[in-house]
């Protein structure tokens, strides 16, 4: 089933853009990852799923029903803009959050205290959020943002100022929720967490939607280079578009030199290898580096013309 | 105009934990029990000062011996705690240019006494009343009473003499100088009368909604801008509307005004309780006008539409700031201009000065319960209801006005002019920097 579908919304503020004709789904059990740089439409996109401001045009339905605020039931908000009340105990926040989030007081108690003992928190139930240390307090936030058992978690940057340990934590409760059925999305500009948990990934350029599929997916329009150890210029062979020598602490032979080879468009690192073969080049290492997201981001996100790399939208 | 629908489930939990985080507060139970007992502090204080201040010695030089028994039997009349002494032999010797130097140093108050006795130094002429110059020396500024009595005695000494040596018997002189008519005075008691009498509670109830709108604005400002500053704003907004936000608040500050109220109103009638009999007050008769029905219904809708349309200013413009500081910068000037011309009117309704003035401001919703409460017994009827109707529609029509206001500003995150938005969301502008 659909937890989230989001159809052709827009946003402006004033003149500016900020979100542009932007469409997408989230299924039940799916981590979604929503990508972008500061400033690509985010946070203003959540907003919107989440009823704090509506969009210009296009339609939100979240688990079936459009967006509005009695959605809050169902739904794990943790903002990237995170606080608590200073002067009120772990567990009352859990079920002030817990309660204004449709539970009952009796179950929004145990199930805050359940959430803060899975968080090495039990003991400090009853003291007041102004003696904790940040670490704590980042506990509390993600554990407020759970309280209801969500079937549908947003997480806006959540990883942003995060400690390592509560970073790690994000990540478990993450797959946990995920493995429980709910469909969760998250914003971040952090590549490393969305290669790690995302099922799919949209990728936000300026309020626009310049990518949206599967990881591989990503990657597969991203060529790397290829790194060559040779001893003659392999700029000559007819597949390369440009190379230079790549610095490397292990050149023991001066004679065979590492070089970074860029391929011309279209052509893959099997066409260079037949040629090489073919064309009797010498080789000593022929590797290919395997591109990560961030290098995937970065031609998508860096891509300004029809001219570029062609991606699944 | 569209009227927001609301969840009064998230209302009231809004309302409980706000209501709960005001009575954690040390300033707001400093303000519910600080405040009554300030008269208090301050009348002990001032009758102990009082108290220190009535320390006077006399000393009569009289070289005859004729006078000095007069002047202190009169003075003590006049002041019984007053300390009238005959002159050391010595003094009396002295001659008159002499005394000057003698009572420098008596009169001038000695360093390590700090709160040194208040002199005078009567010098009675020798052959008074042929030699008619009664010197004084005074170590301070002469009470008026004291002057006035040695002036009697020593008039009344001169005109004995005076008819002693016409001929008079002595007791025939003294009967003479003894005459005095009788003076009748009517006056209403303690120079209150009845009708100002009965304007004591209910004007006192106008200063207590003045004090607490004053009070409660800091706690308005403080929770406001403790979900803005808490960057909790955003993961509240996920679960309940900023109308629903707004309500909460509002019903919490009520709910903490109801309490302040009670407690001062509590403590006002048990002081008059205490005090009225020493003060020759009738209890009864102060607080008749507060159990009238007009004052049992009138006295808390004024106090709660009052508080409500004040608080709503301060909720306000607590959602625009991002400290507390800016709030108050920002809540002061409003403050003042609110509050000022109530204290004016208030004064002139008390003096009953400027009666169409003070009848004109009745109809301005934002004063209208504070001249209101004092005038609810004396007013008609039509006018009552007529100023409350249009007290309770000017909060509701704040209540949609500053809605708008509050959700303008609740996610804006641009740092211009803080008034400038105020009034861009007042007029209906968008927000461009959300």
């Amino acid at each position: 089933m659909t937890a989230l579908s989001v159809s052709h919304i827009s946003k402006s503020f004033g003149s500016k853009l900020a979100v542009d004709d932007l469409s997408f789904s989230v299924a039940e059990g799916e981590t979604f990852g929503f990508l972008g740089g500061n400033g690509a439409g985010k946070t203003t996109s959540l907003r919107m799923m989440l009823d704090i401001i509506p969009p210009d045009r296009g339609e939100i339905r979240v688990l079936g029903r459009p967006a509005a605020r009695e959605n809050a039931t169902q739904i794990g908000f943790l903002p990237e803009e995170r606080g608590l009340y200073r002067n009120m105990t772990a567990l009352d926040t859990l079920i002030y959050f817990g309660r204004l989030k449709g539970l009952s007081g009796t179950d929004a108690r145990s199930r805050g205290l359940a959430l803060l003992e899975r968080f090495g928190l039990s003991g400090e139930a009853r003291k007041n959020i102004a003696s904790f240390s940040k670490g704590m307090a980042q506990k509390v936030q993600i554990a407020t943002a759970l309280i209801n058992r969500p079937r549908l978690l947003m997480l806006d940057e959540p990883f942003s100022g995060l400690d390592p340990i509560n970073q790690a934590l994000l990540e478990d409760e993450i797959l946990r929720a995920s493995r429980e059925g709910a469909a969760v999305l998250f914003s971040t500009h952090i590549m490393q967490h969305a290669e790690r948990l995302c099922d799919r990934l949209l990728i936000l350029v300026k309020g626009r939607k310049r990518f949206e599929g599967t990881l591989s997916e990503a990657l597969a329009g991203v060529s790397g280079n290829v790194t060559l150890s040779c001893r003659a210029d392999p700029t000559a062979l007819a597949d390369v578009a440009e190379a230079h020598i790549a610095v490397s602490e292990h050149a023991s032979d001066p004679e065979w030199k590492p070089w970074s080879v860029a391929l011309k468009p279209g052509r893959t690192a099997a066409d260079l290898l037949e040629t090489c073969t073919r064309e009797g080049f010498a080789l000593r290492s022929f590797e290919l580096p395997r591109p990560t997201l961030h290098d995937a981001f970065i031609a998508i996100a860096g891509t300004t013309s029809a001219s570029g790399p062609e991606y699944p939208a | 105009m569209k009227i927001p629908r609301l969840n009064w489930r998230h209302v009231l939990l809004v309302a409980s934990r706000d209501f709960r985080q005001t009575l954690r507060t040390r300033s707001f139970w400093l303000t519910v029990f600080l405040m009554p007992m300030l008269p208090v502090v301050g009348g002990l204080a001032g009758s102990r000062l009082a108290g220190d201040s009535e320390r006077e010695k006399i000393v009569v030089i009289d070289p005859d011996g004729h006078m000095e028994p007069r002047l202190a039997a009169a003075l003590h009349r006049v002041a019984p705690d007053i300390d009238v002494t005959p002159a050391p032999e010595a003094l009396t010797k002295l001659q008159t240019e002499a005394l000057d130097d003698a009572f420098r140093s008596y009169i001038a108050p000695p360093r390590e006494d700090p709160h040194p006795p208040k002199g005078y130094v009567i010098a009675v002429p020798r052959n008074f009343p042929n030699d008619v110059h009664v010197r004084i020396w005074v170590s301070h500024n002469p009470g008026h009473t004291i002057i006035t009595t040695i002036n009697d005695v020593m008039s009344t000494g001169m005109r004995d003499a005076a008819m002693t040596q016409a001929g008079l018997s002595p007791a025939e002189a003294a009967r003479i100088n003894a005459l005095e008519p009788t003076l009748s005075t009517r006056m209403p008691k303690h120079g209150l009368s009845d009708a100002t009498l009965a304007k004591i509670a209910p004007t006192a109830l106008a200063y207590i909604l003045m004090l607490a709108v004053i009070m409660s604005a800091q706690w308005l400002l403080q929770a406001m801008v403790e979900e803005r500053s808490g960057k909790l704003l955003e993961a509240l907004l996920a679960c309940i509307t900023p109308d629903e936000l707004l309500c909460g608040k509002l019903i919490a500050t009520l709910e903490a005004l109801v309490v302040l109220f009670a407690a001062w109103i509590g403590a006002g009638l048990l002081a008059a309780a205490i005090l009225c009999p020493h003060l020759g007050l009738s209890f009864t008769q102060i607080v008749a006008p507060l159990t009238s029905l007009r004052m049992l219904i009138g006295a808390p809708f004024f106090l709660l539409t009052g508080s409500a349309a004040l608080a709503l200013i301060c909720l306000a413009i607590g959602a625009q700031c991002e400290t507390l500081r800016e709030a108050q910068g920002m809540m002061m000037p409003v403050i003042f201009v609110l509050m000022l011309p109530v204290q004016m009117l208030l004064q002139m309704q008390v003096a009953g000065t400027a009666t169409q003035a003070v009848a004109f401001a009745r109809w301005v919703p934002i004063w209208t319960p504070f001249l209101d409460l004092p005038a609810l017994s004396t007013q008609a009827d039509w006018s009552i209801f007529a100023q409350g109707g249009l007290l309770l529609g000017f909060c509701i029509l704040e209540a949609v006005v500053l809605t708008r206001v509050f959700r303008h500003a609740l996610l804006r995150n641009d740092t211009g002019s803080k008034w400038g938005s105020l009034v861009a969301a007042l007029l209906g502008q968008k927000d461009r920097a959300l």
